[in-house]
């Protein structure tokens, strides 16, 4: 699994139950977050390091990134990343978890030590994401085309795309990769399925591809024939997409931007997508070509 | 025998959920709703013991049904099975009165220590 949110991981693994979830999750955002825990939530620190730190801090008035940087165990560039990012809410949930004396430091270590584990692609999917220097690629193609959409949610859509090729590669086909190079027209012969969310702005996202590859798509995601039934085909590409921005939204929310989704449907008439303000990212997979479509609107 | 209503838009989950709960757990019939309401209306008429239910859906999504169906049965058992699984939607199921959150995909595993537990 990608990107799945901790506390639900701690669900699955049934390492807390959900009324305890419940409670932890309502205090979170008042939750002032201690550097020694983003560190270790990071997988920068381990416990031992964190407690000795904060046994010196008992005894001497010393910032906890000073001394982590005196010890050797952060460098100063590592602590101001992680001072930008004390206000995410992932960590804060790790820290209730030690307030509350739910873990201790060593068992938390084993248990985000799991967590990120399980948040990795596998071995295979490495590989393939390396192949294709998907990240390499992705990110300055995705500067240049919210330049050219004059969109300055360069971060966020950037990782939207570099999610979605992880779950392409996860979920579909090991073999795709980012091909600039051959993006395809629309035709009649294509097939489009779309979701929007919004989020202060309202994104509308989109997968275009030709009916052959659509059908393939659909099979490579149901993982049963699906030939039979264009209402089964439609229902799988459109589960893809849903499940992939759902996974997107936790992405969203670790950066305190909470979306609402609209359910995913097909589009009945292909959209125009000529214009600059659609972002078109190529996907090339074993079976053909996929369009990756996004379109950044301004809400009034 | 165990009564389980599935609630979701996506014929493939359903179906997917459907077949496999058939022929691996003889022990749970299964009762399909594609949206809230319809899912409102089967709780009234089947009363099933376990409701796994997607949040978003058309006419009415994940949320509102439940607190829906909780109107109706304070004691129905509803989990909540979504890909949407980010910090303000889990808290948001919990509260409204999910007793659990499947993030999608959902595994083998997952579902029979549902069906299990609840």
């Amino acid at each position: 699994m990608l990107n799945l949110y901790f506390g639900s991981y701690l669900l699955q693994q049934r390492l807390i139950d959900p009324e305890t979830l419940r409670k932890l999750l309502k205090v979170q955002r008042e939750t002032h977050l201690r550097l020694g825990v983003l560190a270790m939530q990071e997988g920068l620190m381990t416990a031992e390091q964190v407690k000795e730190i904060n046994d010196i801090q008992r005894r001497v008035d010393a910032l906890f990134g000073e001394v982590a940087v005196q010890k050797g165990y952060l460098n100063q560039e590592t602590v101001d990343s992680l001072l930008q990012l004390q206000k995410r809410s992932t960590a804060r949930l790790t820290q209730l978890l030690l307030d509350h004396q739910l873990f201790t430091y060593d068992e938390l270590e084993a248990v985000l030590k799991g967590f990120r584990e399980y948040n990795q692609l596998s071995a295979d999917e490495e590989e393939a994401l390396e192949r294709g220097n998907v990240e390499g690629l992705l990110a300055p193609y995705m500067v240049l085309q919210c330049q050219l959409a004059g969109v300055t949610e360069t971060e966020a859509l950037t990782a939207y795309g570099s999610l979605f090729l992880r779950n392409m590669i996860r979920f579909i086909d090991h073999e795709t990769v980012l091909d600039i190079e051959s993006q395809q027209l629309p035709t009649e012969d294509m097939v489009a399925v779309k979701q929007a969310f919004s989020m202060g702005i309202n994104i509308q996202t989109a997968l275009m591809m030709e009916k052959e590859v659509y059908q393939k798509m659909a099979e490579k995601h149901a993982r049963m024939p699906v030939a039979e039934s264009e209402e089964l085909m439609d229902a799988s590409v459109l589960e893809f997409l849903n499940l992939h921005n759902g996974l997107y939204s936790i992405w969203l929310s670790d950066h305190e931007i909470r979306p609402f989704l609209e359910p995913p449907t097909k589009w009945t008439a292909l959209p125009d997508i000529s214009g600059d303000e659609w972002i078109k990212v190529p996907l090339q997979t074993a079976f053909g070509q996929v369009m990756l479509l996004l379109k950044v609107e301004e809400t009034s | 025998m165990k009564k389980v209503l599935l609630c979701d838009d996506s014929m493939l989950v359903r179906r997917q959920l459907r077949d496999y709960i058939s022929q691996q757990r003889k022990d749970v019939t299964v009762i399909e709703a594609v949206n809230g309401i319809e899912a409102v209306e089967k709780y009234a008429i089947e009363r099933p013991d376990l409701v796994l239910m997607d949040i978003v859906m058309p006419e009415m999504d994940g949320i509102g049904c439940l607190k829906s169906i909780r109107k109706l049965d304070p004691q129905a058992k509803i989990i909540v099975l979504s890909s949407v699984g980010n910090r303000e939607t889990l808290l948001e199921a919990l509260e409204a009165g999910a007793l659990d959150f499947i993030q999608k995909p959902w595994t083998e595993k997952v579902i029979n220590r549902i069906l299990d537990l609840y």
